[in-house]
């Protein structure tokens, strides 16, 4: 549940920073990159004996501070990220991901080869008490930390310049955004590997019913990307019982076909 | 109010403004007129802080001390100075209460003193009729005149108060029909007469005969002629400027100049 919350709180948030409905950190490769830093950290812990669990939150939080980094850096056109460079880096960054994931996997033992294969498809079966207890303190810092800036990423909507001009510092809010939603995807990478979609349909809902100022958005986001993790771990425990698919594919399977939906749909109302 | 002394902006090689001084007094609406590419638009912008700049600018509020514009304060800024942009469009379909209530986000104040006020500004702009509606239902001309609402709020620009403000508005009647044009001009005039400021870049040279008190011609990216409208606003200076033949005559009631003009190939 706190993965879910978690996951469609940074999405929120990575939409109002881009002004952009289709924004998600799985999308834009943060996520995948954090799941990098996570791989190879398993890569490498089991070769050299490093405590793994203890680190690797910490690799996937730089993993994907250093991808949001990137993606900001190539995407900003004359002050402001633009949209359609965003998913672009994004999608190119995801290949590259995958490529290094499939390189680390390769060279790894049988071991690291199976965890490794559960993070990319996403799955909570990793997810045990202990490593909560390592991403617990991670993930309290993105929520706390994102939901005290919710009031400003709403007025941020209104466009930079305008928000400026409005008295808020907006790339202060930038960088505390940004920091945000890096420890919180990189906490939930480091427990259940790559879930996807979530921060993207879930803000989504949650504007269909209370509409697009944040504050409400928000919150109604993170209850229903908890509840919406639920019934997808549900799922993945039941549609092939008593074996359990990995919750990433399901949230894949009900995912892409919405970002589509979402992409259409936004083509048809700017022609 | 606001004194511009010997700004310039450059931008790589090319200098979009240079050596611009000018001095803008309380009270007054001061339209700055140039064709497109004099810039217009640069000028307002180094004047909200937008683009680096080199020069000074300093604002004073009546009441209180002087302020260098590149020294202050976002939060001082929000307070004082009002700044309307040429993008209108909202990427999310926000209520218009919303919008409005957003120009206040530097105000500490109860909720229900900010939706009276809101409304208030929404009547002003003849939007309180369109409360059902959201920003994507609304019309490029009906997005400017929330946008301006929006402007009014963050200033509280239509009450008596002892600290006076500043506007910048660009273009502000760009999509307004004539009844809308003239109704946004009074209600900056409105602002202005209570010892306001008001900097308007505006295309229309017949509302600026109307409603400005200086007018601030723009050519060669630098400041040609500042006067009152019957001074700068010449058949001579406007043809010059424009590059277009320019009649001028006087207006049977007001004595103020209307202008026409006719295409000509230079």
């Amino acid at each position: 549940m706190l993965v879910g919350l978690v996951l469609a709180q940074t999405g929120t948030a990575t939409q109002a920073l881009c002004r952009n409905p289709l924004a998600d950190p799985s999308i834009i490769g943060v996520t995948a990159g954090a799941a990098v830093a996570a791989v190879m950290m398993i890569g490498i812990g089991y070769q050299y004996n490093i405590d793994v669990a203890f680190w690797l939150p910490i690799a996937s939080f730089i993993g994907a501070l250093s991808v949001t980094a990137l993606v900001a850096m190539l995407s900003t056109r004359g002050g402001a990220i633009n949209v359609t460079n965003l998913i672009l880096v994004g999608v190119a960054l995801n290949a590259l991901a995958f490529a290094v994931i499939g390189l680390v996997s390769f060279y790894a033992d049988d071991s690291a080869l199976r965890l490794i294969n559960y993070w990319t498809m996403g799955s909570l079966a990793g997810a045990t008490w202990s490593t909560l207890f390592n991403a617990l303190p991670l993930m309290l810092i993105s929520i706390v930390g994102l939901y005290s800036l919710n009031k400003k990423l709403n007025v941020l909507l209104l466009g930079e310049s305008e928000a400026k001009y409005l008295g808020l510092d907006v790339s202060k809010l930038k960088h505390k955004t940004v920091i945000f939603t890096a420890i919180g995807v990189g906490a939930t990478v480091s427990m259940t590997g790559m879930i996807g979609f979530i921060g993207l349909i879930v803000p989504h809902i949650s504007r269909m019913i209370v509409g697009p100022k944040i504050t409400y958005v928000m919150p109604l986001s993170m209850a229903i990307g908890a509840a919406g993790l639920l019934l997808a771990d549900w799922a993945a425990r039941n549609v092939i019982s008593p074996a359990e698919l990995p919750i990433g594919i399901i949230t894949a399977l009900i995912g892409a076909p919405f970002f589509l939906y979402l992409l259409i749909q936004q083509r048809s109302k700017h022609a | 109010m606001l004194k511009i002394s010997d700004l310039s902006v450059d931008i790589g090689k090319r200098t979009l403004i240079k050596n611009i001084s000018a001095e803008a007094e309380a009270g007054h609406l001061i339209a700055i007129i140039g064709e497109n590419g004099a810039g217009k638009s640069t000028l307002l912008n180094s004047l909200a802080g937008e683009i680096k700049y080199k020069g000074d600018v300093h604002f004073e509020p009546l009441n209180a001390n002087k302020v260098n514009i590149k020294n202050a304060s976002l939060e001082w800024l929000a307070q004082h100075r009002a700044v309307m942009t040429q993008k209108h469009q909202i990427p999310f379909a926000f209520g218009l209460v919303d919008i409005v209530a957003m120009g206040r986000f530097h105000k500490v104040e109860p909720k229900s003193r900010q939706l009276s006020k809101v409304s208030q500004y929404l009547s002003y702009v003849e939007l309180d009729t369109h409360l059902d509606r959201n920003t994507s239902q609304l019309s490029g001309g009906e997005l400017q005149r929330l946008q301006f609402a929006r402007c009014l709020s963050q200033l509280d620009a239509l009450e008596g108060q002892s600290t006076k403000k500043l506007m910048l508005l660009d273009e502000p009647t760009s999509a307004l029909d004539v009844r809308h044009q003239h109704r946004l001009l009074k209600l900056v005039k409105k602002f202005t007469s209570a010892g306001n400021t008001a900097i308007v870049v505006l295309h229309d040279l017949n509302l600026v005969s109307t409603y400005a008190d200086q007018v601030w011609l723009l050519d060669q990216q630098t400041l040609q002629h500042t006067g009152t409208p019957e001074s700068v606003l010449t058949e001579e200076r406007l043809t010059k400027a424009y590059k277009t033949s320019m009649r001028v005559i006087q207006h049977p009631d007001s004595r103020t100049p209307i202008i026409f003009s006719e295409f000509t190939e230079h």
